[in-house]
């Protein structure tokens, strides 16, 4: 039994299992859950890397669920797909590998991070279940299966972000964060049962071979748009996520940062593999382009005045979303024009899936070090931190790295996409690349800010008694900051290996397609 | 004022989703029968079960019920988490 | 709360066994009547509901063991996980117990039932871990209404704290 084919099932059952599984390991003591939370983060880390390996030399892997061979597709007489298939192309790959990274940083640093806190085992299962939710939102190929894994990760992240549920803004926040995500939710599966009625096959790459335009199919994807970017934070719909990102524990804001992106992945491939050219693309890229603009600007001029670290941090979260929303629709722009795609359409997607991996990282990184602030002084506040570089140098070396990083300071990894970005928005309309260079001056701007303030500066008396950091929260800062210095150093490496093939997967909808219904497109 | 922007906002709401239910097929016949012709002549000859019902909720489409029951043990989870007994002082 | 009349706590000592037992029925009949392991489950922990409301909180909470029920939701859960790996020779799910009506009508030993094979199991399985899943949200929710007087709550700020 060549186990190599079936790593996109392991890729979700071993965090299932280990999920489930972790109350009977809870009555073992703590370090035997603590133990168990670290083996089925690692091994999904390992697997997903398997995994990424694999795609990139054999190319798209297919996996039914069920059926009596794991690639037969089509069952004897039919010319549609029946059972549940798993797809994982370049772009899945590449997505599944940033989320594996951090959620096994946040497991690293909640073990000594929610070390005063009741009900882990809880937590640790809800954390393991939301990491299965978004691995299973960006490897599935199935539509209906895409929305039950998008319940299954807002069903876990409505009560991690409720976990303190001492503190009264925690809750409204949870309670405003799980209204609205319903909502949305709601909306998916209405698109989900139009396209039903209409095609009767529920398999992305099945309806993307059978879809013509009509009012049905406009309907679903004005609904699947406007649900699923309000389940990123695009624009006028992201007002949940600075309470939201704020509220909850630090890890578990590190990975709903990634949480978001397997949204944003959701919308990326409705746009371009399942409507792809049937759609008018001209309308719907100038839509997503005028959004990121908005989230970027609106967003990071709210983040200036913030001076609660969390709030800050999700409103840059927001920003940096809007960047990756232009480099998408400067390249959903070009999609049916070949010469626009060679000229500016493929560096502005390279630019946009590049800047997905590197915001998972150094967001994640910049949470994780809010939360060590955090658990140093007992406060959030900015106004009452001083001097902290003398007490935890690590820390404040760290905080410096994903803060360059993230302002886009060359040659940190941020700079090497966002210049994508700002080269290919340029042949498109020289507005869009001031509104991001403005973008990234106020980035720049509030992260010194929060530097001198937290970091340097006398030391306050209220300070003297600060906690040490421990060393498992500094193990889990550590591996998202060796992944922000590796892509730093080898950035040709990173964009020739890692982005272009995933690139390259999210504009090639006859190769999605051709992988499942074999070539009778 | 905002009263009557949810008002026209929710008539146009409703008016796209019933305009695009009207259209997806004439009312009490299918259009597209190809899956579901497929799962109710092999379910009882292939999977030997009687109630298709189950037979497509736990063999054909069984992995969406294990997500589904995964959605249930987290909403178990999570209340248990919000009504746990804190720390004794 | 407290217990209602004894006419309340009679009609509910006679009915709420039967609950737990019309709900098996439902479950492990799923693979040939409608119904099946979700809808059986949701029957069999209306049994809790109705002890809660007749006999009033202080009396079920005393006597209720939560493990009971937290071993249930799990045992469900993990056999669910354990018929889905045995197939794993074929692929993740795979219904390796199931014989095709044609062979099985040959074979001549099943009787009425056609085997359907893990799709039966599968589905006690998931009877079992709703059963246990549901009760377990009753009996919190329930709990959770009382909490400031039942519990001391203490110690866990979130917040600011100096």
């Amino acid at each position: 039994m060549n186990w190599h084919a079936h790593l996109p099932a392991l890729l979700l059952a071993v965090p299932l299992l280990g999920a489930f599984a972790t109350p009977v390991f809870n009555m073992g003591g703590k370090t035997l859950r603590n133990a168990w939370f670290i083996v089925i983060s690692s091994s999904v880390f390992l697997i997903a890397l398997a995994l990424w390996h694999q795609v990139s030399v054999n190319g798209i892997q297919v996996y039914v669920m069920g059926a009596e061979q794991f690639a037969l597709s089509l069952p004897s007489g039919m010319k549609l797909p029946v059972r549940i298939i798993l797809e994982v192309d370049a772009l899945s790959a590449f997505m599944a590998l940033a989320g594996s990274i951090t959620s096994l940083a946040g497991a690293w640093f909640s073990l000594s991070f929610m070390d005063r806190f009741t009900g882990l085992s809880r937590f640790v299962s809800l954390y393991l279940l939301l990491t299965v939710g978004m691995l299973g939102m960006m490897i599935t190929g199935d539509l209906f299966n895409f929305f039950v894994f998008l319940e299954i990760a807002s069903v876990a992240s409505y009560g991690l972000v409720a976990f303190w549920r001492d503190r009264p803004q925690a809750i409204e926040a949870s309670f405003k964060y799980m209204l609205l995500s319903q909502l949305a939710a709601m909306l998916v599966l209405v698109a989900i049962g139009f396209l039903y009625g209409r095609y009767n096959v529920l398999n992305m790459a099945a309806i993307g071979s059978l879809i013509h335009m009509g009012i049905v199919e406009k309907v679903a994807l004005a609904f699947l748009i406007s649900a699923l970017a309000l389940k990123c934070g695009a624009f006028p719909m992201y007002l949940w996520i600075p309470d939201a990102y704020g509220e909850a524990p630090a890890s578990v804001s590190c990975l709903l940062v990634t949480v978001s992106q397997a949204s944003l992945y959701g919308l990326f491939r409705v746009c371009f593999s399942i409507y792809g050219l049937a759609m008018s693309n001209k309308v719907v890229a100038w839509i997503l382009i005028i959004f990121g603009l908005l989230s970027m600007f609106i967003a990071v001029s709210m983040a200036v005045i913030q001076h609660e670290v969390k709030r800050l941090m999700a409103y840059h979260a927001v920003s940096q979303t809007g960047y990756m929303l232009l480099g998408v629709g400067v390249g959903l722009l070009a999609l049916g024009n070949s010469q626009a795609l060679a000229e500016y359409g493929f560096t502005a997607l390279k630019g946009g899936v590049f800047h997905i991996f590197n915001h998972a990282m150094y967001k994640g990184l910049l949470f994780l070090t809010a939360g060590t602030l955090y658990y140093m002084t007992g406060t959030r506040d900015l106004n009452k931190m001083g001097g902290l570089v003398r007490k935890s140098p690590w820390t404040a070396f760290m905080f410096v790295v994903a803060a360059a990083a993230i302002a886009g300071l060359p040659p940190m990894n941020g700079f090497a996409s966002k210049l994508l970005i700002y080269q290919s928005s340029f042949a498109v309309h020289p507005l869009l690349t001031v509104v991001a260079l403005v973008t990234s001056i106020l980035t720049l701007a509030s992260f010194v800010k929060v530097f001198q303030t937290a970091f340097l500066g006398p030391e306050q008396d209220r300070m003297a008694d600060v906690k040490k950091v421990p060393a498992t929260m500094l193990v889990g800062m550590g591996i998202l900051t060796v992944a922000v210095l590796l892509l730093t150093f080898f950035p040709t490496w990173a964009l020739s290996h890692l982005v272009e093939p995933a690139a390259k997967a999210l504009v090639d909808q006859a190769g999605y397609i051709a992988a499942i219904m074999g070539g009778a497109f | 004022m905002r009263k009557t922007i949810f008002i026209i906002a929710a008539l146009v709401f409703g008016g796209l989703m019933l305009g695009a239910l009207d259209s997806i097929h004439p009312f009490g016949e299918p259009g597209n029968v190809p899956m579901d012709e497929y799962f109710l002549h092999h379910a009882l000859e292939d999977r030997s079960s009687e109630n298709v019902v189950t037979s497509i909720v736990f063999d054909y489409r069984g992995f969406d019920t294990i997500g589904e029951a995964a959605v249930l043990f987290t909403a178990v989870c999570s209340v248990l988490a919000l009504f746990r007994e804190g720390a004794k002082k | 709360m407290k217990p209602l009349s004894i006419v309340v706590r009679t009609c509910c000592d006679m009915f709420a066994w039967f609950m737990v037992v019309f709900g098996s029925y439902v479950i492990i009949h799923g693979d040939v009547t409608p119904g099946g392991g979700f809808q059986g489950g949701a029957i069999v922990a209306t049994f809790m509901a109705l002890l809660l409301v007749a006999y009033g909180g202080e009396k079920v909470l005393s006597w209720v063991k939560f493990s009971f029920y937290n071993g249930l939701l799990i045992v469900g859960l993990l056999l669910f996980l354990l018929f889905g790996f045995s197939g794993m020779a074929n692929s993740f799910f795979y219904n390796f117990l199931a014989v095709p009506e044609a062979v099985a009508l040959a074979g001549g030993a099943h009787g009425i039932i056609p085997p359907s094979g893990t799709i039966a199991l599968m589905d006690i399985a998931v009877g079992i871990e709703v059963t246990g899943g549901l009760t377990l949200i009753l009996l919190y929710m329930f709990k959770g209404t009382r909490m400031f007087n039942l519990i001391e709550m203490g110690g866990e700020t979130g917040h600011d704290s100096r």
